[in-house]
This record gives structure tokens, sequence and C-alpha cells, in this order.
């Protein structure tokens, strides 16, 4: 007995749990099969009762319904609390949304809301809460609008605004006085798609130019009437050509343009210093110099 | 909240594949709730020839008793036995270590292990380790806490089996997606039936008279002393008949069972009966004292083997009674014959009350006595289970 031994003592317990343990699981019978597919049937049946559980209590989350189960009684809406980082008021809000009066607030279809504003081009997100028992309350954040375009759509000329993002959208509630101020986007058609046109990939550049020029020349930049683009993207020599109020234009390389405006600057000063006629045109994307072209006598 | 669990019992016999279904409620309670049955295939003297075969067999008893109660069960208790289940006793030793000669718990403790440590020889297994009880410096007691001595022995018998054999059961088990709750010698199943405390106080062998085999245990202190396999059963007596005889082993089954007698007075001897009782041809005349001879000379064989076993119990009044059980123990004049050779008072086993009226037949001793192995099982690891059990408990349902 002493020279084959185990370390332990075993017992039938080893052999229930060994390491053969899946050899002496497997069926012997038919019967044995049938039970194995039945047993696994009813295992997979479990796990999809489960996950169906998950789906329909994520389904019950994602549609508050679950808010509403334990929020108890709701009453009709007294008030709509609204905040916007924007232009949006109050009045075109209602106005839009049309909320029927007495509505309680859990018939508010607080989904459907935050789609139709989310689908208003200026709206760029909005959060809809109700604030139990009776207060709906609605979060917008709206694009921001720095220069403005008119696309002639069907014979009919449209007004759009242009975010720093690349965003156009139809300009609501913001003052004409705010829009009048804003340059005009030239040299650029949009894309349409489903109606709307899509972002324009160098609108970031272009705020980034008029936030620099507004900086240097306060005075200057908010005459400008419009910014034409049609030379930007050239591979040979981009421009950026701004066209004063006066009828005057200013060419802009779209680069280095603290350097461009310290001339400008200096070229303006010495304009004002000693009267010329009007200047047609100032050239500053020239590498060491600037081009000033002034208006012939009988022009002027 | 009551703890419910449902357990199945099964035998595999060599005659027949026998399921109980019990529903065990706090540990404490056991109720019968089905049972299923199926004959046997694939299995020679208790032991699984041919694993496929014993398998279908005892599915399809488990089948049954699932079917006949509604209730689907994941754990079984089940009983083993077959010639290659043998025992030794073993001693283990350990000094008592406080300093006022005082057994503890911890003494106890290490004298157990060292008894339980004993190593097998490759493919062979532990069934059970029975602890028969105590020496504290080579006196006897069945509980030494607190006994003053300077050594305390723990005697064990030690019960094991052929791993393969072993494991055959198992996969039997296994094999059709249930757990093996329990692994219980068939002879401490049968002796849990049909005795009661105050005879495994006092004494009492029990053998349980299968198809294949005979198993016995012996109680004393109400502890198992000794237990083990004789490889003779029914099956046995009625090959005998049938060579005796010269009778089919169907017909010799049939007259065993409806005349078969192990011990006949003068008148019966000289009686004979028709072999088939249609009186065609082939019936003849058999005397009972021809199918007695057959009976009882098989019987002695198996009463004197047990007695060899037991050499060590007999005539120092460790033995009180016999009791007799399984599907042979039925044989009219059994307990005479036993008493005689064995020479202690032999009587069949006696069923508790709690069990139902239509249970209380010696074949379904075994699967009685596993039932309430499961739940005395259950019991033990209820009044041990710590809050985190409970609590993982909750978790399961």
């Amino acid at each position: 007995m002493a020279k084959n031994q185990h370390k332990k003592p075993a017992t039938w317990r080893d052999l229930k749990d060994g390491s053969t343990t899946s050899k002496r699981r497997a069926p012997l019978s038919w019967r044995a099969r049938l039970r194995a597919v039945w047993i696994w049937t009813k295992r997979a049946a479990a796990v999809a009762a489960v996950a169906g559980l998950c789906v329909g209590a994520y389904y019950l989350y994602q549609n508050t319904y679950i808010e509403e189960i334990f929020s108890g009684k709701t009453e009709q809406i007294k008030q709509i609390e609204f905040k916007t980082d924007g232009y949006i008021t109050g009045k075109w809000l209602n106005e839009f949304l049309r909320i029927p009066a007495k509505s309680k607030l859990s018939d508010i279809n607080i989904f459907a809301l935050k789609q139709a504003l989310e689908s208003m081009g200026q709206i760029k997100s909005a959060t809809i809460e109700r604030v139990y028992p009776d207060i709906l309350r609605i979060l917008i954040t709206e694009h921001k609008p720095f220069m403005r375009v008119a696309i002639k759509i069907d014979y009919q000329v449209r007004l759009y605004a242009m975010s720093p993002d690349g965003v156009f959208f139809r300009p609501v509630c913001i003052p004409d006085k705010t829009l009048a101020s804003m340059p005009f986007l030239e040299g650029y058609m949009p894309v349409f798609e489903d109606n709307e046109p899509m972002r324009y990939k160098n609108a970031e550049r272009l705020n980034e130019f008029l936030n620099i020029s507004r900086k240097a020349l306060p005075q200057e930049a908010a005459g400008w009437r419009s910014i034409n683009v049609s030379e930007i993207d050239s591979l040979t020599l981009p421009l950026i050509t701004v066209t004063r109020i006066d009828g005057g234009s200013i060419i802009f390389a779209p680069q280095d343009y603290e350097k461009q405006l310290d001339r400008l600057e200096y070229i303006l000063r010495y304009a004002k210093e000693k009267p010329l006629n009007k200047i047609e045109r100032i050239d500053l994307s020239l590498k060491d110099r600037a081009d000033v072209k002034i208006a012939d006598q009988q022009q002027k | 909240m009551s703890d419910s669990k449902t357990i199945a019992a099964l035998e595999i016999g060599t005659g027949k594949m026998q399921v109980f279904i019990g529903e065990i409620i706090d540990g404490k309670t056991l109720n019968f709730i089905g049972s299923g049955q199926a004959t046997t295939e694939g299995v020679k003297k208790a032991d699984i020839i041919d694993v496929r075969r014993a398998a279908a067999q005892a599915q399809a008893a488990i089948v049954m008793a699932e079917r006949s109660t509604g209730a689907s069960i994941k754990s079984v208790c089940l009983g083993i036995s077959g010639t290659h289940i043998k025992g030794f006793r073993n001693i283990g030793s350990a000094s008592v270590s406080g300093a006022d000669a005082v057994v503890r718990e911890e003494d106890v403790e290490r004298a157990k292990d060292d008894a339980r440590s004993k190593i097998l020889t490759e493919g062979k297994s532990y069934i059970h380790r029975i602890c028969c009880g105590y020496y504290v410096d080579d006196v006897f007691t069945s509980s030494p806490l607190g006994k003053t001595g300077s050594r305390i022995d723990a005697e064990y018998w030690m019960l094991y089996g052929d791993s393969d054999k072993i494991a055959d059961a198992i996969h039997v088990v296994q094999s059709f997606g249930l757990e093996v709750e329990y692994l219980v010698f068939s002879a401490l199943a049968s002796a849990i039936a049909v005795t009661n405390a105050e005879q495994k106080n006092n004494g009492v062998l029990v053998v349980d008279i299968g198809c294949g085999t005979s198993d016995y245990v012996l109680y004393k202190y109400g502890r198992p002393m000794q237990a083990g396999v004789i490889p003779i059963g029914g099956d046995h007596i009625t090959n005998d008949l049938s060579y005796g005889i010269r009778l089919s082993r169907a017909n010799s089954e049939r007259i065993k069972r409806h005349c078969g007698k192990a011990t006949i007075t003068e008148d019966e001897r000289s009686e004979k009966f028709w072999s088939f009782g249609d009186k065609q041809i082939g019936d003849k005349k058999i005397s009972m004292d021809a199918i007695n001879k057959v009976i009882r000379a098989r019987l002695e064989e198996l009463f004197l083997l047990l007695r060899d076993e037991l050499t060590d119990f007999i005539g120092n009044d460790s033995i009180k009674e016999v009791v007799l059980t399984g599907g042979s123990s039925n044989l009219s004049g059994i307990c005479e014959l036993a008493s005689a050779v064995l020479g202690f008072p032999c009587s069949q086993g006696k069923f508790d009350s709690s069990v139902r009226p239509n249970l209380r037949h010696q074949e379904f001793a075994t699967a009685l006595g596993l039932l309430e192995y499961a739940r005395e099982q259950e019991s033990n690891k209820q009044s041990s289970a710590s809050i985190f059990d409970t609590f993982a408990k909750i978790f399961k349902r």
C-alpha cells in the first residue's frame, strides 16, 4: 500500500468534483441528451427573459415613464421655465411649441418637444425637464451667428446666419441691428441636404480672422460689408477679400493676420493724415509689401 | 420563510433501479412525494458493468419519478453497493495537550484527523469514514470531551471502494444533469430506515439481503462499528434452485417467491407441489424438502460468511439482535435460520410509524433510508449554517 500513495486520502467527492468531471457529465442516453437540451433551452429562455427585462427597463428609463410612475400625482402646467444663452424669446417659444392650455405635466411628450426644438437650425440643443408637480423647464443652447449669407433658392433670396462651427440657420428673434452688423459671406455656394445648407468647413477660420480684425481695428472691421472666400482654398494663392462699406476692397492672405492688420492700420492712418483719393484696393497678401490702389481723380 | 428542498434517493440495485423523491422542509420534515422504478440492466452483483445501459435504466426511473410528482430534481442521494466495497478499522492517536490532562476539542480533532488521514492505494476512494468511538487511555468512551487521560485514540471504520466503480455510479447521475449530493453505502441507508436509536445503541446488526449482494452494518453505542458486503444475494438462491430442480430462472424465481422457505417444519418436509401448476407436459411435482435444502444451503453460507466477518463482535455482548431487510429478507423462515446460525435474536426490519403503509416494504428500505440520510445531513447543515450561508440561500432562491 505504501508504494502508490496519493498525497491526500481520496474520497468519492474527489471523483465527483475532479478533473475529469466534464467527461462524467457527458450524456449516456437519449434521455440524458434530451434533458441536456431542455436544460439549455430553459437557461437560454431565462437569459432571454432577463435581457428582455433589461431592454424594457432601459426603454422605460429612456421614456421617463419610470419618473412618472414614481413621481406620484401630476397637475396642470402652471409655469414654463425657459432659459437660453442666445436670442430666442419666450414669446416665440410659446408660439412655436403651442402647448395646449390646461395640459397636465404628465401629458407633455418631452421627447417630441425636444425633437421639434432641435429641428430648428438656430437651436443647438434643448433640454426639457418636468419639475413635478406643475413646472415645465426648457433649457436651450443656441448657435451664435457671426456672419450672414444670402442664398437664392427657387428664385427667392433667403437670409441665413452662420455660426463659428459652420452651421447655417434661418435667424429667429435676432435683432435686425445685430444682423446688419454682420458681414455677408460671399463666394461660397452652400451644398444643400434635405433642404438645409450643410456646414461650411472654413467658418472657424473666418471667425478667427474676424475676431483678430475686430480686436486690432474695431472701427475698420465694423465697416466691412462682405467677405469673399472664393479664393480661400486656392492652392496657389489663397486669399480672403473683404469689401468695405465704401466699396473698396482689402485682400488678405488667410494666415499671419496680425502682420497684415499692422500694415493695414499704417495705410489707413497714412491715408487719414495725408488725404488721398478714395482707396480702391489694398492688397495685404504680398509677402514683404502691401499694394494700395487709389481711385482716379474723376472717380473721387 | 420555510426552506424546502427536493431531493431524489437513487438505489442502483442488481434487480431494480429505485427512485424516491422527497421534500425536505427546514431540514426537519421529510415528505415523500413520489417514486419511480425500472428494471436494472448493466449491473452485476451491484457493480456497474455497462455504464450506458445502467444509466439508461436509472434515468428512466428518475424520469418516471419526476413525472409522478411533477417535481424537478437537481440533486440526488445515491446509494452504492457492490463487491468492490471493502472496509478496515483504523485508529488515530493524539496526546492530550492540556496541562490538566483534560481531553479538549482540539485533542479529539487531532486524533480524528490522524485516523482519517490513512491513505489508500491508487484506484481506491473512501465512501465513508465512520467514527466508531474513542479510547481515553485505552478505556472506550463515546464522548471523550472532559475526560482525563494522557492519550486519546479515535477509532474509525473506513469504507472504501474502487474509484472507477464509484465514478461510474456518479457518472450515471451526473450525465443526467443532476448533482450527487450524498453517496451512501446501501446498508447504512437501510439501517437508518429499519432500526431505531435504542436498537442502534444496544447493538444491532442490519443485513440488507438484496438481489446480487448482501450488505451489512453493525451499530453499537448509536454508531456504525463495521460495515461491508457479502457477495451473496437472492439471485444466487434463484440460480441454485434453477440448477437444483432443473427449472428456468423465471420459474425458479417464481417458486422461490411463492413457495420458498428457509426453515420448514417436519410436516412441510413431505409436501409436494406442481412446478408450473397447469399439469401440462413439463409440469412436475417438486418436494418442499428439496427446495428448502437448496435455499437453506445458500443462506447458511451467507450467514456463516457474515459471522466470519464479525468475529470481533461475536461473544462479547456487542450484538443484541439481527435485523434483516432487503427484498430477499421476505423469504419465509429466514429470520429463524439467521438466528440459528448467528446466535442472536433476529427479526425483519420495522419501519417508523411516520412511513406510509404502502411504502413499508423491505425492498424499499434502502431508498427510504437514503431520503432520511439526506434529511439528517440537511438538518446538520442548517444547524451549522452561518449568517453568510443564510444570505447566500436568500440569493439562491
